[in-house]
C-alpha cells in the first residue's frame, strides 16, 4: 500500500477503509508520525472542500469520526515519540451552554492542523478554562457558545485570566452562532468568529 | 376578523385585517416559568391564553401527550420542556427512552442517552403506541376550547431526521448516513409509518395545519448535501405531505439555519408555510421575492441578534422592515425565529408584538 491511500480514504469519507489502511501501515511498521501526517493531509483537504462549499457539515463530522477512529488506532504507537507538533489549545463550551457539535468540529480541525487540543467538554465553568491553561501552559483558549445567553460569559474567562496575571500570555477566541465581531470589544476577547475555518486561520496567525 | 380567518387568509396569499402573529417556538416563547410569571405580571393577566391574546398570537399548537401509564410517574420539566421521569443525578428520561441532563445554569439541556445507539436492528426497539390511553385527550379538550377561533396546528416537528438522531445519537446517525444505509432506511421508514398514523389523528381532530420539521440548516449552509436529503428525506416527506393534503390541511415546515437551497424542493413537495427563516442565515427579501406567492413565511425576527442584543428601537425597526418587505399580498406570519431566551427583556418581547399589531394592519402604511 502507499501512504497516499490513507489520505484518499479519509477524503472519500470511508471509515472502515481508512482504519484498515492505518492498521495495515502499523503492521508494516510504517513510522506512526508519517501515518498521522497523511491523515492530517486528508483532513486538510476536507477542510478546504468544506470552505469552498463542496462539502457539508455532516461530511466534516464524518471526517472527524474517521480521524478519531484512526488516531485511536495510532495513539499507542506514538508513545515515546516526540510530542505531536503544534500548539496547545484549551477548548470548551462555556457554562450554561451544552451544544457540542461546533466545538467538536473545531477540535477536529485544530487537531488535524497540528494543534494540541485539551477539550474540556460542555458546560465548562470559566475558571476551568483558566486552570487548564495554567496547568498545561497553553497559550490559546477557545470558548464555544451557541446560545446568546452564554456569549457574555466569555468575559468571565478573560476576568479570570486577569486575576491570575495570565491575560497577556493567553489569547482568547470565542466562537459560535451568536458570536459577532463586536463581542471582541464587549467581552474583552482577542477573536470572535462564527465559522470554524476562520477560527483556525486566526489561531494559526497567533502561533506564527 | 377572528384569528383563524386571519391566518388562513394569509396562507392563501390574501391580505387579512392585519399580519397574523405567532409565538416563538411553541412553549419556549414565553421563556422560563419565571419569565412567564414576569410577563403576566407586566401585562396584568394571570393565564397563558390571555397573554397570547394580548400579544395578538393567532395560532394554537396541539401536542401529543405521553401515555397514561408513563404519566403516572412523570413530571413536566423545563428544560427540556417535556414530560419525563426523573432519574438519579440530574438526569431525566422521556417516553421514547431518550435521556437528558440539565446544565449548570438550569437554562438548557443535552442528550446523554439514545435508546438505539447500540442497536443493530430497528425491530428490537418498541415504538410508542399511538392508541395508548391519554395520548390525545388533552389535545381533544384544547381543540374544543380553541376550535373555530384560532388556527390550530397539530405538532409533528422533529419529523424524521431529528427524531432519528434523538433515538440513535447525532454522530452515530451521521455515520450511519455514510456507512449503514440499510439501518437508515429502516429507521426512517419506521418513523414515517409512525408519522403517517400520527397525522391521521390530527386530521381526525380537525386541525388546520400540521407542523412538520427537521433542522437541516447550519448558520451558513446545509447540514447535509442536497443529494443526501433527496435520497433519504424528500421521498418520505412527500409521502407524508401527500397524505396530509388529501384532507386539505396546510403543511408547516420548520428548519433552523440556512436552508435557502431547500426551498424550491420543499414547495415542490407541498410545504405551504416555512419557519423560522432566521435573518442571520437567509436572505429574507430574496425569499419573499422569489417564493412569496407560493410560500407563507413564518418567523423572521432575529433571536440571535436583535432580540437579545438590540435596543427597543432596533426591535421596532426590524419588525417594521420585515412587515414592509414580507407582508404585501399576505403570506407572512410574524414571530420570533426561535426560543426567546432569558436574556431578552419582557419590554423587547412586548415591543415586537405591539409594533407588529400597530404597523401590521392592512392596507399597509409603512
Amino acid at each position: 500500500m502507499s501512504l497516499e491511500e490513507i489520505s484518499k480514504a479519509i477524503i472519500d469519507l470511508r471509515y472502515d477503509v481508512t482504519c484498515s489502511l492505518v492498521k495495515e501501515a502499523i503492521a508494516q511498521r510504517v513510522d506512526p508520525m508519517k501515518i498521522l501526517i497523511e491523515l492530517r493531509k486528508g483532513m486538510e483537504e476536507i477542510g478546504q472542500r468544506y470552505e469552498t462549499g463542496e462539502l457539508f457539515l455532516a461530511d466534516l463530522i464524518m471526517a472527524g469520526e474517521i480521524m478519531k477512529g484512526a488516531t485511536d488506532l495510532l495513539r499507542p504507537h506514538l508513545t515515546g515519540q516526540a510530542d505531536i507538533p503544534g500548539h496547545r489549545v484549551v477548548l470548551g463550551t462555556i457554562e450554561g451552554d451544552l451544544h457540542d457539535i461546533g466545538k467538536d468540529i473545531v477540535a477536529t480541525i485544530l487537531t488535524s492542523s497540528g494543534f494540541d487540543v485539551r477539550d474540556l467538554g460542555i458546560d465548562v465553568p470559566p475558571r476551568r478554562f483558566v486552570e487548564e491553561a495554567q496547568k498545561t501552559k497553553a497559550r490559546l483558549v477557545g470558548i464555544s457558545a451557541l446560545l446568546s445567553t452564554a456569549v457574555p460569559r466569555c468575559r468571565d474567562v478573560v476576568t479570570e485570566l486577569e486575576k491570575r496575571a495570565l491575560r497577556k500570555k493567553v489569547k482568547v477566541i470565542a466562537g459560535g452562532a451568536a458570536v459577532r465581531e463586536e463581542h471582541m470589544l464587549a467581552f474583552g476577547v482577542d477573536g470572535a468568529v462564527n465559522d470554524a475555518i476562520k477560527g483556525l486561520e486566526i489561531m494559526k496567525k497567533w502561533t506564527v | 376578523m377572528i384569528p383563524r380567518e386571519r391566518v388562513l387568509k394569509t396562507i392563501q396569499h390574501q391580505e387579512p385585517d392585519r399580519v397574523p402573529l405567532d409565538e416563538a417556538y411553541y412553549s419556549f416563547s414565553l421563556q422560563s416559568p419565571e419569565g412567564r410569571q414576569k410577563l403576566m405580571r407586566t401585562i396584568g393577566l394571570s393565564d397563558v391564553d390571555g397573554v397570547k391574546d394580548f400579544l395578538g398570537i393567532d395560532l394554537r399548537d396541539l401536542f401529543m401527550m405521553p401515555s397514561e401509564t408513563f404519566m403516572g410517574q412523570a413530571v413536566y420539566k423545563e428544560p427540556p420542556w417535556i414530560w419525563v421521569h426523573e432519574l438519579p443525578g440530574n438526569r431525566y428520561r422521556d417516553e421514547w427512552g431518550i435521556e437528558y441532563e440539565i446544565g449548570a445554569t438550569g437554562e438548557y439541556f443535552h442528550y446523554v442517552h439514545h435508546p438505539l445507539e447500540a442497536l443493530e436492528k430497528i425491530d428490537d426497539y418498541q415504538f410508542l403506541d399511538l392508541n395508548a390511553s391519554g395520548r390525545f385527550e388533552t389535545a381533544e379538550e384544547q381543540m374544543r376550547r380553541w376550535s373555530g377561533k384560532y388556527a390550530i396546528c397539530g405538532h409533528m416537528e422533529a419529523t424524521l431526521f431529528e427524531q432519528a438522531w434523538y433515538l440513535r445519537g447525532f454522530r452515530r446517525l451521521i455515520r450511519d448516513l455514510y456507512d449503514n444505509e440499510a439501518f437508515c432506511e429502516s429507521l426512517f421508514d419506521k418513523l414515517l409509518e409512525f408519522r403517517l398514523e400520527q397525522a391521521k389523528r390530527w386530521v381526525e381532530l380537525g386541525v388546520d395545519i400540521i407542523r412538520l420539521g427537521d433542522d437541516f440548516g447550519t448558520q451558513t449552509g446545509m447540514l447535509i448535501s442536497l443529494a443526501t436529503w433527496r435520497r433519504y428525506f424528500k421521498p418520505r416527506m412527500k409521502k407524508l405531505i401527500d397524505a396530509i393534503k388529501k384532507s386539505r390541511l396546510y403543511v408547516f415546515y420548520h428548519s433552523d439555519g440556512c436552508i435557502e437551497r431547500l426551498i424550491p424542493e420543499l414547495i415542490e413537495i407541498g410545504v405551504d408555510i416555512l419557519n423560522p427563516l432566521q435573518p442571520e442565515c437567509n436572505n429574507i427579501e430574496r425569499i419573499k421575492r422569489e417564493f412569496g406567492t407560493r410560500l407563507t413565511l413564518h418567523g423572521t425576527v432575529s433571536v440571535q441578534r436583535t432580540l437579545p442584543f438590540g435596543t427597543i428601537e432596533d426591535v421596532e425597526n426590524e419588525v417594521r422592515s420585515r412587515l414592509k418587505i414580507c407582508a404585501p399580498g399576505g403570506g407572512l406570519i410574524l414571530a420570533p425565529c426561535h426560543a426567546v431566551g432569558p436574556d431578552v427583556t419582557i419590554e423587547k418581547l412586548i415591543t415586537l408584538y405591539r409594533c407588529a399589531q400597530n404597523y401590521g394592519k392592512y392596507p399597509l402604511r409603512i
